[in-house]
């Protein structure tokens, strides 16, 4: 359910309501008030030194503030405020109609004739009406920029959270027209009394104020009774002339005091010219009028964020980077905003890489799908494994590689030996060796050779020797062929040439 | 020194921000960076089956090639005969065989078959026989050779003598016998 939090923070009191908003109207669901008490001076040096710093950190109206939040069981709630309309200026000025894009400026120097201090060091804001004339009709209300930050700390002392703080007669004008009380005359008048002795009087014409104003009751009854007529009489005057001849027919009081005394003495003093009117509650049977008169500021203030308007124009005196922004508005905002990341997020993951993936899958499929037709057993197989049954492989396939390699042809040999063997010649041994592991060959060839001389024999021996080396087939074997050792012997009296030749 | 003001407008702002930046690294981490390792993976599958089937190939390659390499080679189960087959050879080329000592020794996946001959015969016949084993199934690898002429004793049958002959031969023997291989 919809609830909102309204703070008054008059001169010696602060006000506060909780309202909700149900089918048959705005309702009360709580309200305080709480005095501002000015700390008595301190006792002695260490009370003062505690005082001291307790005052860096709240103030009194800030105390009122956080007690009162806590009556109304609203400790840190969103709060609309309003401070006193001692505090706060309203003009009422008529101006050539403008452009909308040059209506601000032109009204916030229309402004700096009529607002009774600098705007530059205060907030306005303004409620105008464009009537058929071209003449605007313009409301402004400004409060010192000093002023407001010292309310809005205190507010903020206090624990409340603030949503805006806004003009008493918004609020009042918003408290009556909830209520349904507002007629469908086009002026209205708006009373309120407050505590400490100041009545604000607000006086509008067709939803634009012509007079905002405020005067003090000294709290002598016969003093204060002619002091408020002819104070509401100047009023009356003064918006008649500036409304060119508007008459008021209705006014509304709030505020604290005996408000029913007051209407009987207005109306009589005033000849039944004009009626007076307090807030009526139907729906609060069991709340003292009394005390819900007091309220009706707080009240209004309460029904803002509750969406109901106000007749006197949504005047907002708070600047946009000191609102807190409204809890539902900020959750829809944090949740809209989950959302779209989160779509965002989705988006990114299904437009650019769910197809990356995907490709990339259809790649492997399709990889593995045409190597299953030749290799049916691929799939089962794992890398190590097929790795450790290459690695089997192939030193059986290059041991047999190397026995056929180095296999040779020794008939080849003998027949290469054979064929060009001098005459002279007779071979005692041939051997042939492997010379290393990689195959290599090693021949030892021994033999005689007897021709009659020794110079002719070596010469016979040198000549096949180098015959051998040049035969494809031995040189093919054993790269270099030489003669090892010749030596001359004597057999049976016959001397002749033993050699040995060498191949590897 | 003016003291920072934080404003709620700000606020606001920072919330919003960090909800954000917290929202973004959430669904980075929950839906984009599994993409990531999830793409590597992949990658790495692609290149696994690519692997898998270079290597596939290089194992069908290499079974091809042995299948042809060892087809003139002989199973274990044939040694006997092998040595028979050896000296009938020698005989019919007229080697007068003295000595004839098969020696096994595993290597791997096959049994190395060493055959050592000593042996008294002519120079032609050696050749003849060594002709013989060289066309003969499976391949035999003269590993030594030694020849030796022995005393010149001429006769009608050898006019030219003998040779003292000491022959290293050998072969691989499977350890299976491959299907359809006849024995």
């Amino acid at each position: 359910m919809l609830k909102g939090v309204g703070i008054y923070i008059g001169r010696n009191e602060v006000i506060a309501v909780s309202a909700i908003r149900t089918s048959s109207g705005p309702q009360v669901k709580a309200f305080a008030s709480e005095p501002i008490q000015i700390e008595a001076p301190p006792q002695d040096q260490d009370e003062e030194g505690k005082t001291n710093s307790k005052s860096k950190t709240t103030t009194p109206e800030a105390q009122a503030i956080r007690r009162v939040l806590e009556k109304i069981k609203e400790k840190g709630a969103y709060v609309t405020a309003a401070v006193s309309p001692s505090l706060v200026a309203t003009r009422h000025f008529i101006m050539p109609a403008v452009p909308k894009g040059d209506e601000i400026g032109a009204i916030r120097h229309e402004a700096t004739r009529y607002i009774p201090f600098r705007l530059a060091d205060s907030i306005m804001d303004y409620h105008a009406q464009t009537n058929l004339k071209n003449v605007s009709s313009v409301t402004v209300t400004a409060i010192r920029k000093d002023v407001l930050q010292v309310g809005l700390e205190d507010l903020r002392l206090g624990s409340a959270k603030v949503l805006m703080i806004e003009p008493v007669y918004c609020a009042v004008g918003r408290a009556f027209s909830a209520l349904r009380m507002l007629a469908s005359a086009k002026t209205q008048g708006f009373v309120v009394l407050q505590s400490d002795g100041n009545v604000h009087v607000t006086f509008a014409s067709g939803g634009i104020v012509y007079l905002s104003r405020d005067f003090l009751l000294s709290w002598n009854s016969d003093e204060d009774k002619s002091r408020f007529t002819d104070e509401l009489k100047a009023s009356i005057d003064f918006f008649f002339k500036l409304t060119g001849g508007e008459v008021l027919t209705q006014i509304f009081l709030a505020g604290a005091g005996d408000l029913k005394l007051w209407a009987e003495h207005l109306e009589h003093a005033f000849n039944y010219t004009i009626r007076f009117d307090c807030a009526s509650f139907p729906e609060e049977k069991k709340i003292p009028p009394e005390a819900l008169h007091s309220a009706l500021v707080a009240f209004g203030l309460a029904l803002r964020p509750l969406n109901y308007a106000s007749p006197l124009g949504e005047i907002k005196l708070l600047p946009k980077e000191d609102r807190c922004a409204e809890p539902l508005k900020k959750m829809t905002f944090l949740g809209v905003e989950c959302v779209a990341i989160f779509i965002l997020f989705v988006l990114v993951r299904l437009v650019i890489f769910q197809p990356m993936l995907k490709q990339l899958e259809n790649e492997n499929a399709g990889i593995l799908e045409s190597a299953n037709r030749d290799y049916p057993e691929l799939a089962s197989r794992s890398i190590e494994d097929l790795t450790s049954q290459s690695n089997a492989l192939r030193p059986r396939l290059e041991r047999l590689n190397k026995f056929i390699k180095y296999r040779g042809r020794p008939s080849s040999v003998l027949t290469s030996l054979g064929k060009g063997l001098p005459l002279s010649i007779a071979l005692e041994s041939i051997s042939v060796d492997e010379k290393n592991a990689e195959g290599g060959k090693k021949i030892n060839i021994k033999g005689l050779c007897f021709v009659g001389s020794a110079e002719k024999e070596t010469n016979v021996v040198s000549a096949w020797v180098k015959a051998l080396a040049a035969n494809k087939v031995l040189s093919a074997l054993f790269p270099e062929i030489k003669l090892d050792e010749v030596s001359r012997e004597k057999k049976q009296d016959m001397a002749m040439t033993r050699f040995s030749v060498v191949g590897e | 020194m003016a003291a920072l003001r934080i404003r709620e407008q700000h606020k606001d702002l920072a919330i919003k921000i960090l909800l954000a930046v917290g929202l973004c690294t959430a669904f980075f981490y929950a839906l984009i960076r599994p993409v990531f390792s999830e793409s590597i993976l992949l990658r790495q599958q692609i290149q696994d089956s690519q692997a898998k089937i270079k290597l596939s190939k290089d194992v069908q390659q290499l079974k091809d090639e042995l299948q042809v390499a060892e087809q003139p080679f002989a199973a274990m189960s044939m040694r006997s005969s092998l040595v028979g087959r050896i000296s009938d050879i020698a005989n019919k080329k007229k080697l007068d065989v003295q000595t004839l000592t098969p020696k096994t020794t595993p290597e791997g996946e096959y049994v190395v078959i060493k055959v050592e001959i000593s042996a008294q015969a002519p120079f032609f016949s050696l050749l003849n026989f060594l002709k013989d084993m060289e066309t003969l199934e499976p391949p035999f690898s003269v590993s030594s050779l030694s020849l030796v002429q022995l005393p010149y004793v001429r006769t009608r049958e050898n006019p030219s003598g003998k040779q003292q002959i000491r022959l290293s031969m050998e072969t691989l023997l499977l350890k299976q016998a491959r299907k359809g291989k006849k024995i």
